[in-house]
Formats: structure tokens, sequence, C-alpha cells
């Protein structure tokens, strides 16, 4: 009876529950549910499946495979870090959109189908957009309502696509078992079939492809301080998830990813918001996954994987660090901040572990070595060195730039007590897993997709390479800021793709409301003046003493009449 | 415009931060030395001739971040706009 129940609906229905729970039954429930729904999970079955009859149709609500079961544990276990963060906050609100959230992404990753997926894909929209709403300003209404607009979107076009792919096959399956992945892969986009071309799209939006990324900058530095760390875990990596089921193997992955995982950059650069710099990191590190299900090699889709699970972890702890500067700072400018290592020092370490996620001994090092490897296998020497050069970006940007500037740069002089013990919890336990997967990966390698076999990332000539990339980085960081380049960051805003739908597009519509206006304007005054002159005209010629005004003799209608009169008989004759 | 961190005292001791640098360029010149000892093997790994490069992964690093900053400097003078240029208010302040 329980392996039919799927995974993730224990933390849907737990989320629905909460709002009539008493205070620390609440807290209780979100940190126990997850941590039980692990245990469900890991008692499935690799192979297992669970079917639903809908009227006519079969769907296959749960099929548990070895990439639903990666993305799963590592979904259920930012969960659990999740809540650890989020105890000391009472906000049935956002306690109600945690749980519902995680809960319909880790449904959304056993989905068998499309339309199981759709379901709870639209479902992660619905609910993490009261994690932004949550925090009650002006401004995150706004941008929970540009960020919503967005995501259901993303779940319109996955639809439209499903309806699509399900009149031109009759099959509505997600991944068979004779193709478990990429089996909507194309060779060029025009060459696929619509249905597939929307999928794309729509999977797109959520992964934050070039152009549609920006929702993401957009919204995840404004929800609450613990909802963006539920945010950065689940969506974006639902979304690799699915072109990883759905995708794998299709070349043109490897251009988006390479884009990715260098222009985010640059933005990170300028950003002064510091979780708005870890939103365009974690777009650079979504790069690195697409370009590894590009490629689609057993290697590469053990990378993608990998990588995507200690990423929300690295990622997550990144984020738990910077919101526990805003919990306690109030600000999370980077042009505001500087000099907490003094008064966070625990949340400074641990914060140190995931900017340094990357060197050897912590989890980055570990899976970012296997999509190389398999980027090198495949001879894309110029993505190749796009990801190299992104990896010693990345490093710049959400390792050195963060903890530079949020606990060191010059003395803000503000004091603040440490985090809450909860928020160091979850951050020692997010540190704890980066630092045991990268001493020691074996564990986390048999998970993967394929089997990983001898391979190793522990050898000499990695070690020292990585090495010299990270430090030179930091060589460079600390050359940059004695010459002055560094910092960049200002305080101003910086436009991006959003600029066309917050700025163009409203301005093309005032444009179009005020030339509108104008014409109509223009065209009631001349239709008014029109009318005025030809009545003026015929009134005049009616006026007594007026041209028509006046009675004709009678000669004259006689002549009139006999014109007429031969007119219609050359007229009759012709 | 001033910035403000400019005006605030260096949050960590200047003759610490020079010894940490001094400590860092020890590493990197390490790690240079390192390299041509694994030279051989090094170059028995590469899959692309530029990864058997002496203190290619270095080089590369330094100069990828030079870019990245330079870059950003470029592109800021063309993207930048006032702090409430859409007029949402003001970014990345706790209520």
């Amino acid at each position: 009876m329980i392996e039919q129940i799927p995974p993730g609906l224990l933390l849907v229905l737990a989320g629905l529950l909460v709002p009539v729970l008493p205070r620390y039954a609440r807290k209780a429930v979100l940190v126990a549910v997850p941590a039980l729904g692990l245990v469900h999970l890991w008692s499935l079955p690799v192979g297992h499946d669970v079917f639903f009859s809908f009227f006519e149709y079969r769907l296959h609500v749960v099929r548990v495979d070895a990439l639903a079961r990666v993305f799963g544990l590592i979904f259920h276990i930012a969960a659990v870090l999740g809540a650890l963060y989020s105890w000391h906050e009472d906000d049935r609100v956002q306690q109600v959109a945690a749980l519902t959230y995680s809960g319909a992404a880790i449904a959304a990753v056993f989905a068998g189908d499309l339309a199981t997926l759709f379901v709870f894909w639209e479902g992660t929209a619905i609910t993490s957009v009261f994690l932004i709403w949550a925090r009650r300003t002006e401004r995150s209404y706004r941008v929970g309502m540009r960020y919503l607009v967005i995501q259901v979107l993303s779940g319109v076009l996955l639809l439209a696509g499903t309806l699509i792919i399900f009149s031109d096959t009759g099959s509505l399956a997600f991944g068979t078992k004779a193709q478990p992945y990429g089996m909507f892969a194309f060779e060029s986009l025009g060459g696929a079939s619509l249905g597939v071309q929307l999928l794309f799209l729509g999977i797109g939006i959520k992964a934050a492809f070039p152009l549609l990324h920006n929702w993401l900058q957009d919204a995840y530095p404004e929800a609450t301080v613990t909802g963006t760390v539920w945010l950065s875990a689940f969506t974006t990596k639902l979304a690799i998830y699915a072109l990883a089921r759905g995708f794998a193997g299709t070349d043109l992955l490897i251009p988006i990813g390479a884009v990715m995982a260098a222009f985010p950059l640059f933005y990170a650069v300028m950003a002064d918001d510091l979780r708005r710099v870890l939103a365009y990191s974690l777009n650079n590190q979504l790069g690195f996954m697409v370009v590894a299900v590009g490629i689609g090699t057993p290697m590469a889709l053990n990378g993608a994987a990998a990588q995507a699970f200690i990423h929300i972890l690295y990622k997550g702890l990144l984020f738990m660090g910077m919101g526990a500067v805003l919990y306690r700072a109030g600000t999370i400018k980077a042009s505001e901040l500087g000099g907490l290592w003094r008064s966070m020092p625990l949340t400074l370490a641990f914060t140190t572990v995931a900017a340094i996620s990357s060197f050897p001994l912590i989890g980055g090092f570990v899976t970012k070595a296997m999509i190389l490897a398999a980027v090198a296998e495949a001879h894309h020497t110029v993505v190749f060195g796009v990801l190299l050069a992104g990896a010693a970006g990345v490093f710049l940007v959400s390792g050195l730039k963060i903890v530079y500037a949020a606990f060191f740069a010059h003395d803000s002089g503000r004091r603040v007590p440490e985090a809450p013990k909860n928020m160091l919890l979850a951050m020692a336990g997010a540190a704890l897993l980066c630092v045991a997967i990268g001493v020691h990966p074996q564990p986390l390698y048999d998970l993967m997709p394929y089997a990983v076999g001898s391979w190793t990332p522990y050898d000499v000539t990695h070690v020292v390479t990585t090495l010299q990339l990270m430090l030179f980085t930091a060589l460079a960081f600390f050359v940059l800021k004695r010459t002055g380049l560094y910092p960049l960051e200002r305080g101003s805003t910086v436009v991006d793709s959003d600029w066309v739908y917050r700025r163009l597009l409203p301005d093309l519509v005032g444009w179009a409301t005020w030339f509108l206006g104008h014409a109509k304007g223009w065209a009631e005054d001349h239709t008014r003046r029109a009318i005025a002159g030809g009545l003026g005209w015929i009134k005049e010629r009616h006026r007594p003493g007026g041209a028509l005004g006046e009675p004709w003799p009678m000669g004259s209608a006689a002549v009139w009449t006999a014109i007429l009169l031969y007119a219609y008989l050359v007229l009759a004759y012709m | 415009m001033s910035d403000p961190r400019e005006q605030g005292p260096p949050s960590v001791d200047p003759a610490k931060v020079k010894r940490l640098v001094g400590a860092l360029v020890a590493v990197c010149v390490a790690l240079m030395v390192a390299d041509v000892f694994i030279l051989s093997t090094k170059k028995a790994h590469a899959h692309f001739a530029f990864e058997g490069w002496i203190g290619f992964h270095a080089g590369f690093a330094f100069l990828s971040s030079v870019v990245l900053m330079g870059g950003a400097a470029w592109l800021r003078k063309l993207l930048l706009r006032g702090a409430d240029y859409y007029g949402d208010g003001p970014e990345g302040e706790d209520e």
C-alpha cells in the first residue's frame, strides 16, 4: 500500500494540513514530513511504477528509475535543510507554500507521462510564488506577478506541446523503458514537430535559457530570507531533469548551455544585491548542466545529474549564508555591507565551504570534473574553454565577491548577532554534505543513471590544474582590487532582458495609447469640421437668394427636362 | 558618487591582508613548480593540446578573470540605470 503513494504527495498533503495545526506541530511537520518522504523514497525499488486510471486514460503517475531517484533524493534533502533553515519563521503562508512547492517538484520528477508532469509543473509555479509574496511589500507583489505569469506561461507551453504530441503519436509517455532519456531529442529545432518545439520552449523557460532567463534574477532575490533558499533548489533543477529526460543528446543544448555558463557572470559582477549575484551564478551553473545534457553521453548525463545534486547543496548553502546576512543586517547590498566576519564567524565559515565548492575535497570538484571530462571526450574545444572560464568566473563572483563584500571589504560598522541556531544547523548540514561528497564521492556516483565505473576525479593532474584555476582566479581578484577594477557594483539597476517586458512593452503600449488617442482626436476633429463645412455649403446654396434657394423659371426647367429625355434616348440606343 | 565602502576603515588589518596575499602568491608559485613535475602525465591526460601547456590553467583563469571584470566594467556603461529605474522601489533591503 505504502509503495502506491507517489513521492512528494506526502509533502503536498502535509502542506495543506499545516494551516490548522498548532505552532510547534507546524514546525515539526515542516521538518519531519520531508524526512519521512526521504525514507519512503529510499524504500522504493528502481523499476517501481504506479498507474492511475482517469476516464479512459491510464496515467503513469510514478516511475522510479535512477535519474528520477537522484533528483527525488536531493529534493527531499533540500526540503529537510530548508525546513531547518526556516524553523525560526512562523509564517503559515510560507510553510504551506514551501511544503506544497517541494512536494510538487518531487512528484514532477517521478511523473512517467507528460500529463502528470504538467500538473505538478504548474503546481510548482502556483505554490512557489507565495514565497515571494510572503515578503509582503509592493515590490515583492509586482515581482511575484511577473514571476507567476512567466512560470504559468512555461506550463501552458508544456501543455500545448503535450496535447500536440498526444494528437500526433497517441502517446503521453515521457521516457520509456526502451528509451528512458532523450526520447524527444532532435537534430535541428526547425526539423522537430511543433509539439516537441513547444515542449522544449516550455522547459527552456524554467531552465533559464538565454533571453528566457530573467525571471530568475528578477524573482529569487525578492523572495523572503527563507523563501529564496527553497526557490533555489527546485524549479530550475526540475527543468534540468526534464531536459535530461526528454532532450538528452540534443546538440542545440550545447551552445545554449555554453552561453548560459558565460554571459550571466558579467551581470553577477555588476549586481549589487548579493542574492541577485547568486541568482546569476546559479544561471551559470545551469549552463554546465545544459551542456552536459546536450552532449548526452553516459558520462555527461551522470555529470549533469551529479552536478544538479551537489549544486542544490552548495548554491542553497550560499543562499542560506546570504539570507542570514539579510536577516541580521537588514540589507544584502554589497555597497552597504562589509566587515561582518567579526559578528557572524560561523555563517562566514559555512558560506566559505560553498564558496570554494569547486576545490578538491568539496562536492563541486567531483561533479564538475565529470562534465568537463565529457565535454573533452566529445571534442568540443570552444565549449570546453567557455566552461573552464565559467568555472573560474563563478568562483570569482559567487565565491570571492560574495564572501569579500559581505564579510570583509571596508567595515560597514554593522555589529549584528550571529545567525539563529536553526539557520546555522541547516548551513552546517549542507556544508557537511558538500565536504562528505567531495571526500568520498562514491555513494553519489552509485546513484547515477549510468555506472561510473573506475573513473575518478582525484588524480594529481586534475587536482593541480583545478587548484591553478581557482587560486590564480583569487590572485586576479586581488590584483583587480588593487587596480581599482573591483568593486563595480554601485546600488543601481542593471538592465537585462527583463527590460523588454518591464520597460519596452509598457512604453510601447504607452506610445500606442498616446498615438491612438491623438489619432482619434484628429479624426473626430476633422470629421466634425468636414460635416460642418458640408452643411454650411448646403445651407449657403439653399438660403433665400442662394443658387438653389430661388424658384427656377419655367423655361430653364423645360430645357433641363429636354436634355434629360435626350440623354435617355441616346442611352437607350447605345 | 562616493562609495560608502571607501569611507569605512578596512575590516581586516592591512598587514594581515598583505601576509595573506603573500601566502597566496607563494602557493601559486608552488603550483607552477608542481606543473613542471607533472608535465608528462599532464600531456598524457590532455584531450586538447593546450591542456598540456605549462601553466595553461593558471594563465587561462587569470585572463578569464580580467576579461570578466573588464567586460563588466565596459558593459555597465551601457546597462547601468538609476536604483529605481523600473519604479518598483529599492532592491536588496528588508522591510
